[in-house]
């Protein structure tokens, strides 16, 4: 085997040529050349493996210095207009925005109504006297005496009769007529036959429907007639008897309901209980101040369908404040009382309700200067007289669906000054579990009520014992009130340092007290309209340092 | 966050290598592996078989780790982060490019020279910003009122590739060209990486600007920005055929003098288009996150409008995920070199630049090198990169009859001073080289 020199022959001085040499010389070159190799190789890995070493030494140790991290994030905004922030609240009270954006609260008490059950009392079956063998009969129906009815439509009722024939031993036919029961212009008239069977005596008692019978007693009588023939024309008259409970013989309006009576009513008081008009407005926020609406009115408003004069009378009205003292309202209409409108007969306003409506307002009343004393709640107590003049030839009508209804409200507009006026809440918080260290509170605004607002949060331990405050100095100012009349914006913005020291306080805190104060434009000295659209907007964030 | 950017630092940090480019191979000619640099160099041997090599390049324009941390002695270290982050540059690259040639052949034929390559290769490149690492080392809260670029660039790729070249010598100019068919493995590629952060001084809204555009392909998938999954179990041989592309090498050596010659290359012009698992995340425009609402009144805020609040965190940037295949260009590498025979000694000078990121990157290098004996050659390389020149790379060709085994470092330093190292480089190979070309190339080979 002849191999080709590959490497330069050490021992000799040139380079060989075209030398061929034995397989042993080969090997040895090239054991040679590897041996030097494997030295190179050798001092280069015990290189590569000290610089390794140094540099892949793992440490024993790493302390992570972090530093302090802040995030900072907002947290919400508040773009509410007044009517917004209003009708977000839990106050009871209702928000009425005029056209010209005028706001007002308008809390209502209890709708008042009354049917004509409640009026005109029920009518019981005693007040139809047994008929027979009268043959005119004066009546006077309803509310003993207080009612005269001259005219009457029935709903539904029955005439009932009983027929005995003690005499003949025969079939009798009877015919009857109520001449004031009329329908279609026709009076009432039926024809029965008492059947003979075997024994006497011999009775038929049955009963019929009135419904949509009227009932004339413009004569202030009920006429009956009848006629008793036996089949071989032997006039009879019919007896009820000697047993008035189980008369043998009579004629009864029974189950009779009207759907419409006329007549005339006397001079009646109704008695209605106390109503009361609940304002938490003042009761859910009050604390301290003045609040001071510029024309608060209580309106009320009755609607009658009944054809009866009635006049009110109001026996008190009365501001209770949230201490529980009272404070009366004076006005001439207490002491006058009030007319109701009502539909009349002529013209034909049956089935119609009229409405009446009066107010008591700065003007007619003291109660601005009542109202304005941060009330609570007013309380009434409102009575009704029907025929309050007592007009003897007064006639009036009720239907069976004729009411009457009362409803009082008060309104607080928004138009007024503010000063002063202190708020207080609480609510449950629990920040024990947050990692921060540190914060900062955030709160900006642009404001375009004429109100500003200034808080101060308090944060409590379980027993109620204050840990520490928001604001180091006292309230602060979040809200800047607009100029008025504007248009204004005010714009304001609050940075609430929260060191590890009173964080670490606040950490421990179970509840917060939110406190506002309110004051108007012009250090609520200045009477201001509110608007329903005039926005603020309140927007929070939150500064947390770990 | 604070102790994976503490990880991401000492990874930066330790495996630093000023810049990812490899300098040393384009200027060592008798090794058949650097054709891959320029098609139109000559390998001087008439066979060349190329057994199983690697390189690896890891580079960061970070602090080192010295930079980073205290020695207290005893191997106790202290590491300070806002230190750390005080030595950020505004972006910082942190680059890994291996390159795996499983086997190239090369054969010399009079004018003509024929070469084919099977290899594979990796690149995974992450620039951040320091206003990235200063958010998520201390937040946003000591920037309120300024405005934080925290858009992080992406570039990872995988990929094998075939190459099949061409070299032909025309008088005293030579050219090349290689062309490589690739089949993707896997990709997550940033096209845009625009992204500020605005912390209202008012009441902190934060508002973000985005132009920012992520795609991801086969085995990467990003559902979020920051939520890059890789789901290796659907890591399949038929991927990479679904992923398909080409690229092209030019070169061409130009042999001045019979001492000088001066050459040039294109390198990676080409693409992968992707179909497999293709996705692309985006964000455009300007999104300000206010709070929650509460205009229904504070007391609306309940603990629903907090899942909303986080809800809300998350679509400040309102990334939109779509499907669909999408390109990705190769890392382009152009480089000018010259080639000087001194004696028995080698000069060599090479400008180098190279694409990642979506950024060119500049690398100046010279060289020197001779065949200390006939089976051994050594070399020495300075270089400029990433704007410094603290780079002193060593190697060695070691020639056993057609054994050739090489190891070169563009950065010898980083082994010796690893703790103030800013980079990492390293190839290694073996080939098998076969006859001597006859012509041209005579020179580099002037020991055989």
């Amino acid at each position: 085997m002849v191999f080709k020199p590959i490497f330069v022959n050490k021992n000799t001085k040139h380079r060989p040529k075209h030398t061929n040499y034995t397989f042993s010389y080969v090997e040895l070159v090239i054991t040679r050349k590897i041996q030097t190799m494997q030295k190179i190789l050798n001092y280069m890995s015990f290189l590569g493996i000290l610089f390794l070493a140094q540099a892949c030494q793992p440490p024993k140790d790493v302390t992570i210095e972090k530093g302090q991290m802040e995030i900072a994030l907002p947290l919400f905004h508040a773009e509410m207009s007044i009517a917004d922030m209003l009708k977000n609240t839990k106050d009871s009270s209702a928000v009425k925005v005029y056209n010209d954006n005028k706001i007002s609260l308008i809390y209502s008490g209890e709708l008042v109504k009354r049917t004509s059950e409640d009026i005109l009392g029920t009518i019981p079956e005693s007040k139809f006297p047994i008929l027979l063998p009268m043959l005119d009969f004066p009546v006077t129906l309803l509310n003993d005496g207080d009612v005269q009815i001259n005219e009457a439509n029935i709903k539904s009722g029955f005439i009932h009769y009983k027929f005995t024939n003690n005499t003949v031993q025969e079939d009798v036919t009877v015919n009857l007529t109520l001449v004031q029961l009329v329908n279609g212009g026709q009076a009432f008239t039926t024809q029965v036959v008492i059947p003979y069977t075997s024994n006497l005596p011999a009775s038929l008692e049955d009963s019929i429907d009135l419904s949509g019978y009227n009932l004339d007693l413009s004569s202030g009588v009920l006429s009956l007639h009848y006629t008793a023939v036996s089949q071989s024309g032997v006039s009879l008259e019919l007896f009820p008897g000697t047993d008035l409970e189980d008369p043998d013989s009579y004629v009864q309006l029974k189950d009779v309901v009207f759907e419409y009576v006329e007549g005339h009513w006397d001079k009646v008081d109704h008695d209605f209980e106390e109503q009361t008009i609940e304002i938490d407005f003042f009761e859910n926020n009050f604390v301290n101040g003045e609040i001071y609406f510029d024309d608060p009115k209580v309106d009320f408003t009755i609607l009658s369908s009944f054809g009866l004069p009635v006049r009110t009378k109001l026996n008190y009205f009365r501001i209770v404040e949230k201490d529980s003292s009272t404070v009366d309202m004076v006005s001439q209409l207490l002491a006058d009382g009030i007319d109701f409108n009502y539909p009349k007969l002529n013209p034909y306003e049956v089935g119609q309700s009229k409405k009446t409506t009066f107010s008591f307002h700065k003007g007619n009343s003291n109660i601005a200067e009542v109202l304005n004393t941060n009330p609570v709640r007013i309380e009434y107590d409102i009575d009704v007289t029907i025929n309050p003049d007592n007009l003897s030839n007064s006639v009036g009508f009720a239907t069976d669906s004729s009411n009457f209804t009362m409803l009082a409200r008060a309104e607080l507009p928004l138009i007024g000054k503010v000063n002063q006026f202190l708020t207080e809440k609480e609510f449950d918080i629990d920040f024990s579990d947050q990692d921060a260290t540190e914060a900062v509170l955030k709160i900006a605004s642009d404001n375009e009520v004429p109100l500003s607002v200034s808080i101060q949060l308090y944060f409590l331990d379980n027993n109620g014992s204050v840990l520490d405050s928001l604001n180091n100095d006292d309230y602060a100012v979040i809200l800047d009130a607009a100029d008025f009349p504007g248009p204004s914006i005010k714009h304001v913005e609050n940075e609430f340092q929260i060191d590890n020291n009173k964080w670490n306080r606040i950490k421990e805190a179970k509840k917060i007290r939110v406190k506002g104060n309110y004051t108007s434009s012009s250090d609520g000295q200045q009477i201001v309209t509110f608007l329903a659209d005039q926005q603020t907007n309140l927007k929070v964030g939150l500064k947390l340092k770990f | 966050m604070t102790k994976y950017f503490a990880f991401l630092l000492l990874l930066t940090s330790h495996f630093s290598v000023q810049a990812q480019q490899e300098v040393s191979l384009p200027m060592i000619h008798d090794i058949p592996n650097s054709i891959r640099f320029n098609p139109a160099y000559a390998t001087g041997y008439k066979w060349t078989v190329s057994l199983p090599s690697i390189s690896t390049s890891m580079a960061s324009d970070g602090p080192s780790f010295e930079q980073l941390f205290v020695d207290n002695g005893n191997g106790n270290f202290t590491f300070h982060l806002d230190q750390a982050i005080a030595q950020l540059k505004e972006n910082n690259l942190f680059s890994n490019i291996t390159k795996t040639e499983l086997l190239g052949v090369s054969y010399q034929r009079k004018k003509s020279f024929f070469h084919f390559n099977v290899g594979a290769r990796t690149k995974i490149a992450l620039n951040f910003p320091k206003n990235l690492a200063e958010l998520a080392a201390f937040g946003n809260g000591p920037y309120v009122g300024k405005t934080l670029n925290i858009g992080p660039g992406l570039d990872i790729q995988a990929y094998t590739e075939i190459g099949v070249g061409y070299a032909h010598q025309f008088g005293k100019v030579r050219v090349g060209a290689t062309v490589k068919f690739l089949n993707g493995i896997a990709s997550a590629t940033t096209t845009k990486n625009d992204i500020s952060l605005y912390t209202n001084p008012e009441y902190y809204q934060l508002t973000a600007n985005t132009d920012y555009e992520v795609r991801s392909s086969s085995i990467l998938s990003l559902d979020s920005l920051g939520e890059l999954d890789i789901n290796t179990q659907e890591l399949d041989p038929q991927l990479a055929l679904q992923n398909s592309g080409t690229a092209f090498d030019f070169g061409i050596v130009f042999q001045a003098t019979e001492k000088l010659s001066i050459s040039a290359s294109a390198i990676d012009i080409g693409s992968i288009f992707w179909n497999e698992n293709a996705q692309t995340l985006k964000s455009n425009g300007s999104f300000t996150y206010e709070g929650l609402s509460a205009n229904g009144g504070i007391s609306s805020i309940d603990s629903s409008s907090l899942t909303g609040f986080v809800d809300s965190i998350q679509k400040v940037f309102n990334f939109k995920q779509t499907t669909g295949e999408f390109e990705t260009p190769l890392s382009r590498k152009f480089t000018l070199g010259a080639e000087y025979q001194y004696g028995k000694t080698k000069l060599s000078a090479l400008l180098d630049a190279t694409s990642i990121v979506n950024k060119m990157h500049p690398a100046f290098a010279l060289g020197a090198r001779s065949y200390v004996t006939n089976w051994l050659a050594i070399g020495g390389v300075v270089s400029y990169k990433n704007q410094e020149i603290d780079h002193l790379g060593l190697n060695a060709t070691f020639k056993l009859g057609p054994v050739q085994l090489y190891l070169l470092t563009d950065n010898a330093l980083s082994y010796i001073f690893p703790k103030s190292a800013n980079d990492l480089q390293f190839r290694t190979g073996l080939n098998l080289v076969f006859g001597k070309a006859n012509q041209q190339r005579e020179a580099i080979t002037p020991y055989m």
